[in-house]
């Protein structure tokens, strides 16, 4: 399986930003896990939600049948909180799918062997590491 | 008609809240409880308004002037016809229709000209002095004159209102109005809006110009002005004919007081005509709510209207303008309701109101542990063409299944939409209402959403 570099720049753009939005998103629902967001933290999200949908396909999506956060639903911050956490969980699975081991460095495996290095992968890659 | 407690925009289904239009919207049944405080005018940043305060005031003393020359039936008479102003429909009248002074009365205000020599050199600086130096000149009166000294400008402001938010309006003779020019009334030929049913010409006035209480007013300067221990015969003189001989032989007490109220004018500001309660209120009252035990043991039923009522009212301003509660017997069982003007302030309340035609929003409040088929019967009996087919059962606890299949079937056979609002979600507003991170009115959109999701495609 291979990506393509615009997609790892996706990934790494929407990475950095859901894993700010779980620590900002974590904070507040500390103090106030109900309260509802307000519509601009909510557009903001999805933004970062549709890039990450974008990249995850079927087998990676965290949970079946979700896309973004409907506004009118008035989500809490527990609520958010919790699909965060499973998609910056799932873009880590979709980031060890994608890596290869190149000598001792990990890279990402981009078509055309264009070389760009990566974290060791942290998950078992069902179908890689079993082979 | 049969909404409840019309304005004049509900009845030409114009859709406007309280809150986006400058002035105050009236009633087709009843007057707005505010009157026009010429002080308000007085102290306006506004040129226009202290304009029109120099006119007004000016147009009273030249009417004093007019009885101190001899002149006295013919400003006896003007100044009769000046104390009731039906057109602006302020005060606390239920039908509409105020009286007018008598000519006694007139006589006695318009001898301040001459029994007080600093009002018979300089006239009033003030027309609500006239409240602290005569008996029959309360607030309604300040406010029925000063709008009657006005009414030409009333007019035109009318009609740039009218005209700004399409209020049918047409041509009518209006009597009283006082021409600056002849300092006399005249009648005049115009095109104002009118009560649709009974087609007397309806004057708007502008929201800034209203208070409940003058800010130069009898009972504050009875409560603080005056020293008690330098005469006690004024605290027995009080509210009767011997306030004013008193006042009118201390003149000087009130000149005193008026440059005090001059000076706090900062503090002076109109009122609206709805307040809502503040946050820490409505935290109290969704704490007794979940405290009340469901039925109506000890009446709380009862209370538990009593609290639900300035809750609602509170957290859904300015988006929804409260109309009244009311109560009715339906099959023997009292009911309260609560409802709302649906002045389509918001995408939401523009699409119930094309969909349900909802025009009033029924809010019907069910201290019950479990809502019955007939409490949705009940409901929906009153959901008629003039409300609309949306309401709102605001209860303990969720729908059980079975009955919120009923309302879905409601839906799909009758196109009546009837949601449930809970303890929860009573809860959930409140939060909003105090974070202000999103408002009230979305819980019940949030409902709304749940329950059209469920509604058969």
């Amino acid at each position: 399986m291979t990506v393509e570099s615009k997609q790892v720049d996706m990934f790494e753009k929407t990475d950095a930003q859901l894993t700010a939005l779980v620590t900002e998103i974590g904070s507040l629902s500390k103090s106030k896990p109900d309260n509802p967001l307000n519509k601009f933290k909510i557009r903001f999200i999805n933004q970062a939600l549709a890039q990450a949908n974008t990249l995850l396909d079927d087998q990676h999506r965290p949970i079946d049948g979700f896309e973004q956060f409907t506004e009118e639903l008035l989500p809490s911050y527990s609520d958010v909180l919790i699909v965060l956490t499973q998609y910056v969980s799932a873009l880590e699975g979709w980031r060890s799918a994608n890596a290869i081991k190149v000598g001792y460095n990990w890279q990402w495996n981009i078509k055309g062997n264009r070389a760009r290095s990566t974290e060791p992968p942290t998950r078992f890659r069902r179908g890689i590491d079993d082979e | 008609m049969a909404i409840i407690r019309p304005r004049l925009t509900d009845y030409y289904d114009i859709g406007v809240t309280q809150e986006e239009v400058d002035f105050a919207i009236p009633f087709l049944d009843e007057d707005i409880p505010l009157y026009v405080d010429p002080f308000l005018l007085w102290k306006s940043p506004s040129m226009q308004d202290n304009a029109l305060h120099t006119v007004m005031l000016a147009s009273f003393n030249q009417l004093g002037r007019r009885w101190q020359s001899g002149a006295r039936d013919q400003a006896n008479q003007i100044l009769v016809s000046l104390s009731e102003c039906e057109e602006v429909g302020l005060g606390h009248a239920k039908n509409k229709k105020g009286k007018r002074i008598g000519a006694e009365t007139a006589n006695e205000v318009l001898s301040l000209f001459s029994t007080i020599p600093e009002i018979r050199i300089g006239g009033l600086h003030h027309i609500e002095e006239l409240n602290l130096l005569t008996d029959q000149i309360g607030r309604d009166r300040i406010s029925d004159l000063a709008c009657n000294l006005l009414k030409s400008f009333l007019i035109d402001y009318t009609i740039d209102q009218a005209n700004m938010f399409a209020i049918p309006r047409e041509e009518v003779s209006l009597l009283g109005v006082f021409d600056l020019r002849t300092q006399d009334l005249a009648s005049e030929r115009v095109s104002l809006p009118t009560n649709p049913e009974t087609h007397a010409p309806i004057l708007l006035v502008p929201k800034r110009w209203l208070r409940f209480v003058p800010w130069i007013n009898r009972d504050e300067f009875f409560s603080g002005a005056h020293i008690e221990s330098e005469d006690q015969s004024l605290d027995l003189a009080r509210g009767t004919v011997g306030t004013l001989s008193y006042n009118r032989n201390n003149y000087g007490m009130i000149r005193a007081y008026v440059a005090a109220k001059e000076r706090s004018q900062t503090d002076c500001r109109n009122d609206p005509l709805f307040t809502p309660i503040p946050v820490l209120s409505a935290k109290r009252k969704l704490a007794a709510i979940r405290k009340l035990p469901t039925g109506n043991d000890n009446n709380a039923d009862k209370a538990y209207e009593d609290l639900v009522a300035p809750l609602m009212a509170s957290m859904l301003y300015p988006q929804l303008d409260f109309a009244k509660t009311q109560s009715r017997t339906d099959s023997g069982a009292l009911i309260r309701d609560l409802l709302f003007y649906n002045g389509r302030s918001t995408e939401f309340l523009r699409d119930i109101y094309d969909t349900y035609a909802s025009r009033q929003i029924v809010v019907e409040l069910k201290n019950v542990k479990s809502v019955e088929r007939e409490h949705i019967n009940q409901l929906n009996r009153y959901l008629n063409s003039e409300f609309g087919r949306f309401g709102i059962i605001v209860t303990r606890n969720p729908l059980p299944r079975a009955m919120f299949r009923s309302t879905i079937d409601l839906w799909s056979g009758q196109r009546r939409c009837i949601i449930a609002l809970t303890d929860e979600d009573l809860d959930v507003m409140c939060t909003v209402f105090d974070s202000k991170q999103r408002l009230p009115l979305e819980v019940i959109l949030k409902a709304y959403v749940e329950f059209t999701r469920s509604c058969p495609a």
